[in-house]
């Protein structure tokens, strides 16, 4: 039995150190080992046979000493856990064990976000500083390694019972792609910004040349139009140019389902191969939308369709990021959610990414409701290859079922006009790559507009 | 590897150097086949082709098997038995054997109860188990060689027919040196 007082010895860093008060406990072979040589030595007397009594004489010295050098009181064991920043590697970690001086060995089970374990035993002062890398499959919140131990007196005569050790969870931020360009919405709001907006304004291009006005100024007059143009004296001609505007993207996320592969019942050993989920790329592409939008001076708001709670008003600058990657990072599914009657009500004027498997209906009829509504939509599917080697006839058509309803699903959207784009693309597109042909697309499309 | 859906992108790394990297180990499993093959030759030197070397094979398995019971014990015991000779007279090298032997058996026995299922054990840790049992041994060795001497009247040496004995003797000797001896005067100096 022991007990247990942890505490954060870095509080917001990589470090954890827990203590813990174990027994020590007679390894029950130090018994048999006194009644066996008792046993021997005692039948060498009864029947006159030395020989018994010097086979006997080893074991019963060796019980002795063991005893001699017997643990006295408490043994007070602190385990130090230290994880280290992301990697290209992995996740560098560390575990320090401080044991009392008369432990002879350290039998330590490690297990690798709690699915593989691994286990050693090591002498005292080697198990200070055991040192290795976890390799990092997901993102997110997760527990990162556990540490079961339990020590070894001299000789072995003495240990203590297995410990269920502490255990170090961290939230692993997700990997930010570079964005260069970006689809903007259909419509911008604001006097500033890095973008063209459709008013008259400052900041931006050229718009026309037009009579001067009250509340022109006049460095604004062109005086070599003026010189051409004006038929009466007085008359005053300006360049007006375009407002500048920012763009405000929403990234809503639908976290109801994390999926790996959508085939489950494999056998054991792919069962256990641990591998990236639909989760992951939708945070990988909820940060890498989020940083690229803030970068380039936009507003960017972020909402979980499962968790109400994980919800961030659009806004501007790098606290706005700093706001941002830590929900993204957080998401996590929170079980089966309610069925929306109405669509979250989206800032007018926003481009919408909804980031999602598009497995059922309920993303995919939030997106058509925005796009309806005359928001610009971005469709990102985030559903991983699922293998089809090794599966039954009958597992290989429930998928190819499920695969060609959940198509239908993206081609209602595209018909209606919302850019379908996956995060992992068949034709290996990169989502920089195919998020700039949208965006082109777009400005093509907003230049022959009539303004 | 055929894909439905969308096609791989990228293989995950996954348990890419989780083991920490602790020097010179070996395995559990070295360590249990160890221990099974001492008590395998000792069951068949000892006792021989006897119907009780079932017996002695059998405790050899529950030991490993079963950890937490005495059939260690119970094999030294019943070796120390067969490695009798006739009364009176000295001892044959199969007595020295089983003096080494059953000490070894409590080792084994004591071990055996914490010893996990599986993964690497540091040298260090098994230098540090083997120390004690050398220290003890040794002596023993000598203490019974002369006593059993005194005790027959007769030179034990005699008796000691296999080349076999005077090799273990040797190793023992340098173990001895090299683990005890040397280790026991660095620390002094």
């Amino acid at each position: 039995m022991s007990t247990r007082r942890t505490r954060d010895i870095a509080p917001g860093g990589g470090r954890d150190a827990t203590s813990f008060t174990e027994k020590w406990v007679p390894n029950a072979g130090l018994v048999f080992g006194i009644a066996a040589s008792i046993l021997i030595a005692g039948g060498g007397l009864l029947f006159s046979r030395p020989e018994l009594v010097l086979i006997a004489a080893p074991i019963l010295v060796s019980v002795v000493w063991t005893l001699q050098r017997r643990p006295r009181g408490e043994a007070p064991v602190t385990v130090e856990t230290t994880i280290a920043a992301r990697s290209a590697e992995g996740l560098p970690y560390g575990v320090s064990f401080r044991v009392p001086a008369e432990t002879e060995a350290v039998a330590v089970r490690l297990y690798e976000r709690g699915r593989t374990r691994h286990e050693l035993v090591v002498d005292p002062a080697t198990a200070v500083a055991l040192r290795g890398q976890i390799g990092i499959v997901h993102s997110g919140p997760q527990e990162i390694i556990r540490v079961d131990y339990a020590l070894i007196g001299p000789q072995g005569g003495f240990v203590t019972s297995p410990t269920r050790g502490p255990r170090s969870s961290r939230v692993i931020a997700p990997r930010t792609l570079p964005l260069r360009r970006l689809p903007l919405p259909l419509r911008m709001f604001g006097l500033t910004g890095g973008h063209d907006s459709a008013r008259p304004g400052d900041g931006g291009e050229f718009r026309d040349v037009s009579q001067f006005a009250p509340g022109d100024r006049l460095r604004r007059i062109d005086w070599k139009v003026t010189a051409r143009r004006a038929q009466a004296p007085g008359d005053l001609y300006v360049r007006r140019s375009f407002s500048t505007a920012d763009a405000t993207a929403l990234i809503m996320m639908d976290s109801r389902d994390e999926v790996a592969e959508l085939v489950t019942n494999r056998d054991a050993s792919s069962r256990e191969r641990d591998v990236p989920t639909s989760l992951d790329v939708a945070r990988d592409a909820a940060t890498s939308i989020a940083s690229a939008y803030i970068k380039s001076g936009d507003r960017v708001g972020f909402r979980d369709l499962a968790a109400g709670e994980r919800t961030i008003a659009p806004g501007g600058g790098m606290a706005q990021l700093h706001r941002l990657l830590p929900t993204i990072a957080q998401t996590r599914p929170l079980g089966a959610s309610k069925r929306r009657l109405r669509a979250p009500i989206i800032p007018a004027g926003a481009i919408v990414y909804v980031l999602s498997t598009f497995l059922d209906d309920e993303a995919a009829r939030m997106a058509e409701l925005w796009q309806v509504a005359g928001h610009r939509v971005v469709a990102v599917d985030t559903l991983l290859p699922t293998p089809t080697d090794g599966l039954r006839r009958e597992q290989l058509a429930a998928l190819r079922m499920i695969l060609l309803e959940r198509r239908g699903r993206i081609l209602d959207l595209g018909s209606v006009g919302v850019d379908v784009i996956q995060w992992h693309s068949p034709d290996g597109l990169s989502p920089e790559s195919q998020l700039s042909v949208r965006a082109r697309m777009a400005a093509s499309g907003r230049a022959r507009r009539p303004r | 590897m055929s894909t439905a859906g969308s096609p791989p992108t990228e293989t995950p790394a996954v348990n890419t150097g989780f083991r920490p990297i602790v020097g010179r180990t070996i395995r559990v499993s070295v360590i249990r086949l160890v221990m099974a093959a001492v008590m395998v030759a000792l069951c068949f030197t000892i006792i021989g082709w006897q119907p009780l070397v079932v017996a002695a094979l059998f405790l050899s398995v529950a030991t490993l098997v079963f950890p937490k019971t005495p059939a260690a014990w119970a094999l030294a015991a019943l070796l120390a038995v067969f490695a009798l000779g006739a009364f009176g007279a000295a001892p044959e090298w199969k007595f020295f054997v089983v003096l080494a032997g059953a000490q070894a058996l409590h080792l084994f026995g004591m071990t055996l109860s914490w010893l996990p299922v599986g993964g690497p054990i540091q040298l260090r840790v098994v230098g540090r188990l083997l120390r004690p049992y050398l220290i003890i041994q040794v002596p023993a060795q000598l203490v019974s060689f002369v006593v059993l001497t005194v005790l027959s009247g007769r030179s034990v040496v005699a008796t000691l027919t296999s080349p076999i004995f005077g090799l273990v003797a040797a190793i023992g000797f340098v173990l001895l040196v090299v683990f005890v001896i040397v280790p026991t005067l660095r620390g002094e100096e």
